[in-house]
């Protein structure tokens, strides 16, 4: 009996092992083996074809240098933004605190759409300039550097954003206290205090932040225009059939990212500042000065405005006539044919439906994997469990693109991993895809289940009578169930808008909706892209709200 | 034969001992305390009842059944935890519910039960609360209602006091004995606090290193200590080794003190209630002149630590309305030892 749940327990182990391996560790692997063979036979030629041609010196140097602009912006911005919020008392900072968190949660492709029909050049905003001021030509160039800075600064804040308010919230304010008691003006507080406090959540966001950057693709490919980056550099060196050469650019991509993320996790065990005791935390300030207040309050207002006029021009522009944009400057006719399109014909629809089965499949797979995987790592002493735990993290440190070549180069040919077939495609590697990129997040998320599930709680049940199946039944999945639904939700929503992984995998018979977005703006059908965008939109949001329910209703 | 039995019972995680050679009997309605300092094995031995352990060798009894190798579910054994382990995604009614449910009690039933025990640990009313509402102290009294609710053979209390501030403990320690007494419920509570030990309990067995070195009742263990180690775990004293023989016990060359009864031993223990101040006049034997190092106040006694050349001494003097506060630090007094306030420990 004993040793049937131990052989049990380890056939369990090696199965998931199989499956971490055959489909993360074994796609990168096979990308580094790709970029280092040229006919058969093992040569390091692409390497210095790469670094020997300022063609492709100058997307990695462009790379680079967009990552340290986003990590800038961003900083700025995600880390004013925290101390704005939780520093000071006033009216709407609640749903100011909420909504900061939207871009997040928003597909990427959506966004930069939203941002070329705000500022690109027949814009909304832009268009209104040049009415307002009789401008006779555009008043900005958006596209290149500065337009993909301008979207990574509305989406990639957040990381800052959300890390600086946590450390600020851990803040012992008694600390503080105790600084002025021993005679510290408030400068000094500032950079001995508050900065050790919330520098290790500066350094940590920096490092995502900056990986997320370089590995940025969706932006880049929209709005790049003449600024080419190493991402970008990748989807024209597949689409050329140049496999050899992409799985260079992902090994050079891919290292980068996981040097910085390997610094990041290092410096996130060692970098925790705990309390001894409860402390005291931090009062918000309210302003009492009447034109300070004005200005917060404005502030306030204008961060409303920029965050939600991404989307109210998804919304408007989903209800114009595509026709009509050629002939009005601003949209005059209004209807509802965008929608109508989608929810009568089968095949506008087919890319909804896509996305839908295929965000689920991932999300599915996504639970598969982080239930036995997070219950390894968080509630074992196996010794393997330090496997589990990096290859589940690995994706993490990979660049989507790198995820989609990775995968490509792995499943071209039939391997022991699946099961001897060819997946190049095929329906599944785009479900494939989205679940690789996910699924880092799910195991955070569903660990926390894991962590909150005291032994004491089953022995409780116990003691009062309950079997197994019962105490399994009434008390661990009620306990856990909130942590796997919000992971559940989270692969769904990270995977219904997805747009680098799915360009890359994507085939005629499982084109995806953000691809259909891309598509209808390029056939010049605007108000169905944004239709689609819309429909993304409601979808996102309303899983989020629930995901941050869930996720706070962990015990 | 009584409610639960411990026979040879040994619990051994891969090499070390956890507990040994325990052997217990634990009588019907009895409020029976393992006390000792931690990791002295006495929370292993209350899991080992519960039946979320599993012995090493030996057998439990629990009335007449051998239930050694039941499962922990089917042992009809009430627990409080020492953290409580109340389900946080359940009301109170539900936590206390949750047994009767599994028993498959009708609705009728359970809600009668609900109302008994939620009334009988004064919590009417909160019947609705979720669980994160509760102050610490109302979380106990439900975690006790949850594990009374199934009517269990016997309770088994695992430091349920330790989470609650010093006045708090006090109330839960006496509302706990009245209850217990009221249910006339087989109790085992685990502490490693001799004050709880000793005033809730009709007998009390201290353990140390995984072994149980003494069983009675607290004012015998208290009275006559099995050794050093029960003697200065269980209450304060004054404890020294010393050379015994023909009546007498000397501490040190200048201090012999002579013995009511003779005995054998090499520790001797001297509650500090038992030294007394005297004058020099005092012809009384066993009177040694000392020095007041310091003064301790605490409002129901004083203490004071004395030495008599190089060794020693704590007296503990109630504070009466007749006390007198003259004796200062420095003041050079006399101390006196009767003769038989002295327990002589074989080790």
């Amino acid at each position: 009996m004993y040793n049937q749940k131990k052989l049990a327990g380890t056939l369990g182990v090696a199965l998931l092992l199989w499956f971490l391996i055959g489909y993360i560790l074994y796609p990168a692997l096979k990308t580094v083996v790709v970029s280092l063979t040229e006919d058969g036979t093992i040569s390091l030629v692409h390497y210095s074809r790469f670094f020997a041609s300022e063609a492709n010196i100058s997307p990695l140097v462009n790379s680079i240098f967009l990552g340290f602009l986003t990590v800038i912006v961003c900083g700025i911005i995600g880390t004013a933004l925290a101390f704005f919020i939780h520093y000071f008392d006033f009216p709407g900072k609640s749903i100011i605190d909420k909504l900061l968190l939207l871009p997040l949660m928003l597909p990427g492709i959506v966004i930069v759409f939203a941002f070329v029909q705000l500022y690109g050049e027949s814009g909304l905003i832009t268009k209104s300039i040049e009415w307002l001021f009789g401008l006779e030509s555009k008043p900005y160039n958006f596209s290149g550097l500065k337009g993909i800075l301008f979207v990574h600064a509305y989406t990639q804040y957040v990381y800052f954003y959300i890390s600086v308010s946590i450390a600020i919230k851990h803040i012992d304010y008694s600390v503080v206290e105790s600084a002025r008691n021993l005679g510290a003006a408030k400068t000094k507080i500032f950079t001995s205090i508050i900065l050790p406090f919330i520098s290790p959540a500066l350094i940590s966001s920096a490092i995502i932040t900056f990986i997320s950057g370089i590995g940025s693709f969706t932006a880049p490919s929209i709005i790049g225009g003449g600024y080419r980056v190493l991402t970008t550099q990748i989807l024209l060196s597949k689409a050329n059939n140049y496999m050899e050469v992409a799985a260079t650019q992902v090994v050079i991509l891919t290292g980068i990212s996981l040097f910085l993320f390997s610094i990041f996790r290092n410096y996130e065990k060692r970098a925790v500042f705990t309390s001894s005791v409860k402390g005291v935390a931090i009062q918000a300030v309210p302003i009492k000065n009447p034109l300070v207040r004005f200005l917060m309050l404005s502030t306030a207002g204008l961060l409303i405005v920029t965050i939600l006029l991404p989307v109210f021009a998804i919304l408007l522009m989903s209800f114009v006539k595509s026709e009509t944009l050629m002939v009005n400057i601003f949209p005059r006719q209004f209807t509802c044919e965008n929608y109508l399109e989608i929810f009568t014909r089968s095949r506008k629809f087919a890319p909804f439906l896509n996305s839908i089965s295929m965000a689920l499949l991932a999300s599915l797979l996504g639970l598969a994997i982080a239930i036995p995987s997070s219950y390894l790592i968080v509630k074992t002493k196996l010794k393997i469990k330090w496997l589990v735990e990096m290859l589940v993290m690995l994706p993490w440190a990979m660049p989507a693109s790198a995820i989609a070549i990775n995968i490509i180069n792995a499943y071209n040919s039939p391997n022991f991993f699946s099961m001897n077939s060819v997946l190049v495609g095929t329906f599944i590697l785009l479900p494939l895809g989205y679940f690789v990129r996910s699924i880092p997040l799910m195991v955070k998320t569903t660990s926390i289940s894991f962590q909150n599930l005291n032994e004491t709680y089953i022995e409780a049940s116990k003691s009062l009578g309950a079997s197994q199946i019962q105490t399994f039944r009434q008390i661990v999945l009620p306990m856990i169930s909130p942590g796997l639904i919000a992971g559940f939700l989270l692969v769904f929503v990270r995977s219904i808008g997805e747009y680098t992984i799915s360009v890359f995998l994507y085939t005629p018979s499982n084109k995806p909706v953000s691809i259909a977005v891309v598509n209808g703006i390029f056939e010049y059908n605007i108000g169905l892209a944004m239709a689609y965008g819309t429909l993304l939109i409601l979808i996102t949001t309303i899983l989020s709200s629930m995901i941050s329910k869930f996720s706070t209703a962990s015990y | 034969m009584g409610a639960v039995v411990l026979k040879n019972i040994e619990k051994l995680y891969s090499d070390t001992i956890a507990c040994t050679d325990i052997n217990l009997s634990i009588n019907e309605g009895e409020f029976f305390t393992f006390l000792g300092p931690s990791g002295c094995g006495k929370t292993t031995i209350l899991r080992l009842i519960a039946g979320f352990v599993q012995p090493s060798k030996g057998t439990i009894h629990l009335g007449n059944r051998d239930i050694t190798n039941l499962e922990a579910e089917k042992r009809q054994v009430g627990m409080v935890f020492q953290n409580y382990a109340l389900f946080p995604f359940m009301t109170v009614a539900e936590n206390i519910a949750y047994g009767l449910k599994i028993q498959k009690k009708s609705k009728q039933e359970r809600a009668e039960r609900v109302e008994k025990y939620t009334e009988m640990v004064g919590l009417s009313g909160f019947e609705h609360r979720n669980i994160s509402e509760l102050s610490g102290g109302e979380q106990q009294r439900v975690a006790l209602a949850r594990s009374l609710a199934i009517e269990p053979k016997v309770l088994l209390l695992d430091e349920p006091l330790s989470n609650l501030d010093a006045r708090l403990r006090d109330r839960m320690r006496s509302e706990i004995k009245s209850l217990q007494k009221k249910l006339g419920i087989t109790t085992i509570f685990v502490t490693h606090d001799q004050t709880e030990a000793l005033t809730m309990s009709d007998r009390v067995a201290i353990f140390e290193k995984g072994r149980c070195i003494q069983i009675g009742p607290p004012e015998e263990i208290y009275a006559y200590p099995a050794n050093s180690f029960v003697a200065r775990f269980v209450g304060d004293t004054n404890l020294f080794a010393a050379d015994i023989r023909n009546g007498k016990a000397s501490l040190s060359d200048n201090v012999t003190i002579n013995l009511e009864t003779p005995a054998a031993g090499r520790f001797v223990s001297i509650r500090p209630q038992d030294i007394v101040f005297s004058t020099a006049e005092d012809n009384r034997k066993n009177v040694f002149p000392a020095r007041v190092e310091s003064i301790q106040f605490d409002g129901i006694s004083v203490e004071y630590s004395v030495k008599v050349d190089d060794m020693s001494f704590r007296l503990v003097i109630l504070n009466t309305s007749t006390f007198c506060h003259e004796i200062t630090v420095g003041a050079d007094v006399h101390i006196a030892i009767p003769g038989k306030s002295l327990k002589i420990l074989e080790n």
